[in-house]
Formats: C-alpha cells, structure tokens, sequence
C-alpha cells in the first residue's frame, strides 16, 4: 500500500522594518523585526523565549526633558519615554518583561574632543538608568565604535544579528 | 597621486548634465532669479521631468498638481525651487553603489540630502554670519561628491589598505584615504567642482568638510562639517566605518554648538529623515 506523504511549506518570512524614532512588537513567529542605520542612535531588543514574542526600538536621544510636547508626541525619538512604550508594547502582545532577554546595539561615534557629538554615549547611560529603574538587565551589547549598524530579531528563535557595511553578519 | 590626476584617471565622471551645472552656477550670482531657472530647464527636459516629480512628492504637501515649471516657479518661489531643482539635478549621480566604500545604492544620496538639510538649517539658525541657506544647502549635498571620483581608483589593493588604517591602525577615512592614495574624497571632490567652474565658496567648502580652515567669511567649511557630523548622528550615514571622522573642536566652539542644540537640530532632522526615506521607498 502506497504511502501518503503530505508537504507543508512555510511560507517566506516577513520583514517588519522599524524606521528611526519608532517602535515595533509581535507575537507572529514568520515575522523579522529589522532597524536600519543605527548611527548614535540604539537599537534595543526585547524577547520573551517563553511566549515567542519580540519588540524593537530605534530610538534617537537620551532624554525627552529638552523636547516634552514632542516626547508625548513621538515617546520612541527618546531613551526614557521610549523603552516605556516599548515595554507597554511588549506586555501588550503578551511578553513577558522580567523573563526578556534584552540586547542593544547601536551609540556609535565621531572622534569628539569637546564631546558636543558625543550622543551614543549618553544614550548608553540613560538606556542603563532606565533598565536598573525597571530591574532589568540588558544579555548582551555590542555599543559603541564608529560603525553603521542594521538590527534584526528573529521572532521565531528570539537570534538578534547584526550587520554592517563591508562587515560580515554577527550574531548577538 | 594627486587630485588632478585622479580626475583624469578615471573612466567616468558623475553624471551631471551642463543644465545641472549652470543651475549650481547661479548660487555665485546676486542677480540670480526664477527666470534663469527657467532658461537652463528649457535645455534640459530629463531634468525638468525629475523636478516636477519632486514638486509633487507627497514631502511636499502642494495643494494642487505641478504640470510646469512656471507654475513651480510660481507656487514656490525662487528658493525653493531652485534648490529642488539642483536636488533633481544631482540626485542620480549620487544614488549609485559604491563598492570600494561599501555604499549601497541610495545610501550616499541619503547622507547628502540630509546633510544639506542639516547645513541649511544651521544657516538658517546662526544668522550672524552665516553664508545664505541655498549656497550651505547645496554645500551640503556635494560634500561627499569626491567619493565618485576616488572610489573609481580604488583596486583591491587599495581597498585592502585602507580597510587596515580603519580598522587595525583606527585612522580617520581622511588620513586613510591620504595614507594609501596620497589624495582624498575632499581635495578631488573640490577639483571636480573647479573643473565644472563652480562657485568658490562651494569649493573650498567641499575641500575643507573634514577639515575646516577656520578662517574663511562666511564659514561655508566650518558649517559643512557641522552639518556632515550631524547627520553622522542621526543614522544618514553611508558605507563601512561610517563615523571613522573627527570632529573639529574650533567648529563646535565658533558655532558655540552646546549638546542641547545639537539635540535639538537630531529631532528636527529625525523628521526630514523620515520624509527622505518614504520618499526614497516611493521612488
């Protein structure tokens, strides 16, 4: 007797591109969240192994106290108002933050003597204070330098890659 | 090798039609108006058709549709249109891939607009001093044309050593470029603007974006690297080791640029970030 066999093919994966000075959350495991050109800006992942389910930010500046009117516009152009949102986004679509494995990417930066460009740097540190003021912990970093980087999250898997121009794809 | 004979070495040019060139011309000229915008378009269909593409670009917002360049000339007026039409007029030239530097297609087209955007902005907020908008507009846009040029002459070899001064020896792209081709992006971006016989100001402007003399009136050079560092930050940036740059401290400090500023101008150039990139989708 003849055996029935029976294919199921997955169909291709999404792409989910997250523009700068916004955020993105989902729980659909063919779907990629991906960032593109993070400069001194931060790019911080979110995932929940548990739930399948992942958030990107592609945030901006430090602190939303030089801008309040448009911090309540846009939260994601901001370190402290936008991993709030992120983090709302995440529980929204059924993540869990404490069990979140959290990586960041991104704060690139110029040689700067005088320190007025010096913004990846104070993104880092207020990303920090926001985290311990939230008792999380970030898994992995890779910050700093003076590379351009794209950040994709694999929702299925929870793998964070990072890729650069001229540069090979690293894990995270 | 020095920049003269980089220009002639290469195959190639970029692409940037006599009618574009007159259009960049009339930045030298006080008694520049509309109708020369007009007279060089006339020359130059291609290019009027890309101009009347970017005036009814969903960035724009104009109320109704542009089906002329009077009617352009009409709605926007001088300025603006003669800076889309020198947008128009560069815009392919600078949207190709560039292998040497690791650029993808557009990349370098999206540093460049926002650069332009952030010098613009910069003239237009230090008004003491500062050379008009439209001419630190379009230094802003050329500032990286050089890189066109210098990546034709750039073999293997070339690439291998200069990828080592970036990332083994943490050399600027400047002093690498110098290291390993005795010449730079700058110098022979400002010698291909000296043979197109463009306007003084814009050249020394290109020659000097890494490294600004500090002595020139109005400060085209100083507010160039201002705004190419700007845009650095925002993300619009092109091509492997994109921030391997230094920032000149006498620039920030005559421009008395406090972070607080420059966090300002970052969330005003988030916005026309996000315009260039929606545009570039739709394009």
């Amino acid at each position: 007797m003849a055996i029935s066999t029976q294919w199921v093919i997955a169909p291709p994966r999404k792409t989910v591109v997250v523009k700068v000075a916004d955020a993105a959350a989902s729980n659909d495991t063919g779907a990629d969240l991906v960032t593109h050109s993070l400069g001194s800006c931060l790019g911080v992942t979110l995932y929940d192994p548990v739930t399948h389910v992942g958030a990107l930010l592609h945030v901006m500046l430090p602190d939303s106290s030089i801008d309040p009117a448009r911090a309540s516009q846009n939260p994601c152009l901001f370190v402290d108002t936008g991993m709030i949102r992120l983090l709302q986004m995440f529980a929204r679509v059924g993540g869990v933050a404490a069990r979140a494995r959290i990586k960041v990417a991104g704060g690139a930066q110029m040689l700067d003597e005088k320190g007025v460009f010096r913004i990846g740097e104070r993104n880092v540190q207020a990303l920090q204070q926001v985290l311990a003021a939230h008792s999380l912990a970030v898994a992995a970093w890779e910050v700093g330098g003076v590379l351009s980087r794209t950040l994709r999250l694999n929702i299925a898997t929870g793998e964070v890659t990072i890729q650069s121009p001229g540069q090979p794809t690293r894990r995270l | 090798m020095t920049a003269q004979k980089v220009l002639q070495a290469v195959p190639a040019l970029p692409a940037v039609s006599p009618a574009a060139l007159q259009l960049i011309r009339l930045l030298g000229r006080e008694d520049a108006d509309g109708t020369d915008v007009l007279r060089y378009l006339k020359h130059d269909p291609s290019l009027t058709a890309r101009l009347l593409r970017l005036c009814n670009s969903a960035a724009l917002g104009l109320p109704q549709e542009v089906v002329s360049v009077d009617q352009a000339l009409f709605l926007l007026g001088y300025r603006t249109l003669h800076q889309l039409a020198v947008q128009a007029a560069v815009g392919d030239a600078l949207s190709i891939a560039l292998p040497p530097y690791a650029i993808e297609p557009q990349t370098l087209w999206r540093h460049s607009i926002v650069t332009a955007r952030a010098a613009e902005l910069l003239a237009e907020k230090c008004p003491n001093e500062a050379p008009p908008p439209d001419l630190a507009f379009t230094a802003g846009l050329l500032h990286d044309i050089g890189k066109l040029v210098l990546a034709q002459v750039m073999d293997e070899p070339a690439c291998a050593a200069i990828r080592h001064a970036l990332e083994v020896e943490g050399q600027t792209w400047i002093e690498a470029e110098r290291q390993v081709l005795q010449t730079d992006h700058a110098e022979v971006g400002a010698a291909l603007l000296e043979r197109w016989e463009l306007p003084r100001p814009l050249i020394h402007a290109v020659a000097a974006h890494h490294q600004p003399c500090g002595a020139c009136h109005p400060p085209l050079c100083e507010l160039t690297h201002l705004a190419d560092c700007l845009a650095h930050v925002v993300g619009a940036d092109a091509g492997m080791h994109a921030l391997a740059q230094c920032v000149d401290p006498g620039a920030a400090e005559h421009w008395e640029l406090q972070t607080e500023q420059v966090e300002n101008l970052v969330v005003e150039l988030t916005e026309h970030l996000t315009q260039v990139e929606a545009s570039l989708k739709a394009s």
